[in-house]
């Protein structure tokens, strides 16, 4: 029993020690909007990726404007890129991960661009898919006994 | 991430095929372990998603697997161990095709930052193959009814 609940210390200590790590040491590990705006002439030039939160916050003639939690960044596309066409099904709101060059005049040279369009589609599959095995394995009380 | 179905299905399947080593439930539901424990943070709790992005990494998936075992009658622990840790790690394995703008999955946390995918499907993709699962799942639902009937036996002479 003694063993048990040693193991059982260690690995709680374990996760948790992973969980802090990652907590600490993990935003440093990804650009940000409001990191590029606020050391751009070290950004100038580099290739940026970002993908997480990001929306569309407003579609301009020559590009739009992105927003990640309250900070907002001008980009631009190039029609040669062929993106013009993506460009044109982007809605206000859609959520979108993007790669491009920043530039410290201001904005960031679109390369690449994902549109998260199904994003509702998939998290209700998945939402929908976990509350049905969770239905089926309430309903079947012999998950312990015959594992 | 493919959807939870998606990979529900296919681990299901890999189950099934590997001939009843594993148990059924527990490799489903460590299949599904990844997504439960990471993906509501991202979605609705940004701030705090770091926390839970171990769950979402073999280092992390290992620990919590062993952890879960220990609530589990210690005859049957290495079975429960070995199917959550097959189910997660299958999980992890279907991610790794997706390809993302970002760069693609911590596969060595806590070792290394370095990111890493093959990128060869967009992360909709499975979503696309729906109605190919859905009419699979009937089918195979269908066979298995039928098979499971219980026909009136052959009168003997």
């Amino acid at each position: 029993m003694i063993y048990t609940n040693v193991r059982l210390i260690f690995y709680c200590l374990a996760l948790l020690g992973l969980c802090v790590y990652s907590a600490l040491a993990g935003p440093q590990q990804i650009t940000t909007v409001r990191a590029v705006q606020e050391n751009s002439a070290w950004f100038h030039g580099r290739e940026l990726r970002l993908n997480s939160q990001i929306r569309i916050s407003q579609l301009l003639d020559d590009g739009f404007v992105i927003e990640q939690r309250r900070a907002k960044m001008h980009v631009r596309t190039l029609e040669k890129q062929g993106l013009t066409n993506m460009q044109n099904s982007l809605q206000v709101g859609d959520f979108v991960s993007l790669r491009g060059r920043w530039h410290s005049d201001g904005y960031l040279l679109l390369e690449d661009l994902h549109i998260q369009k199904i994003r509702l589609g998939r998290i209700s599959l998945s939402s929908l898919t976990v509350l049905g095995l969770l239905v089926l394995f309430l309903y079947n009380t012999r998950l312990l006994k015959n594992a | 991430m493919p959807d939870l179905l998606s990979h529900v299905a296919i681990a299901y399947g890999a189950q099934r095929c590997s001939g009843r080593r594993l148990s059924t439930p527990w490799v489903l539901i460590g299949t599904i372990i990844p997504d439960v424990l990471s993906r509501p943070f991202n979605i609705l709790f940004p701030s705090v998603s770091w926390f839970f992005m171990p769950f979402h990494t073999p280092a992390g998936l290992l620990l919590l697997s062993a952890l879960i075992s220990e609530f589990v009658p210690a005859s049957t622990r290495r079975l429960v161990v070995l199917s959550l840790v097959s189910g997660a790690f299958l999980h992890l394995f279907l991610d790794l095709f997706q390809k993302h703008t970002g760069g693609g999955y911590y596969l060595f946390f806590p070792f290394s930052w370095n990111k890493f995918e093959f990128g060869l499907v967009s992360p909709e993709a499975s979503l696309y193959l729906f109605p190919i699962w859905l009419s699979v799942g009937i089918y195979l639902a269908l066979r298995w009814s039928l098979l499971n009937q219980t026909f009136p036996k052959t009168p003997s002479f």
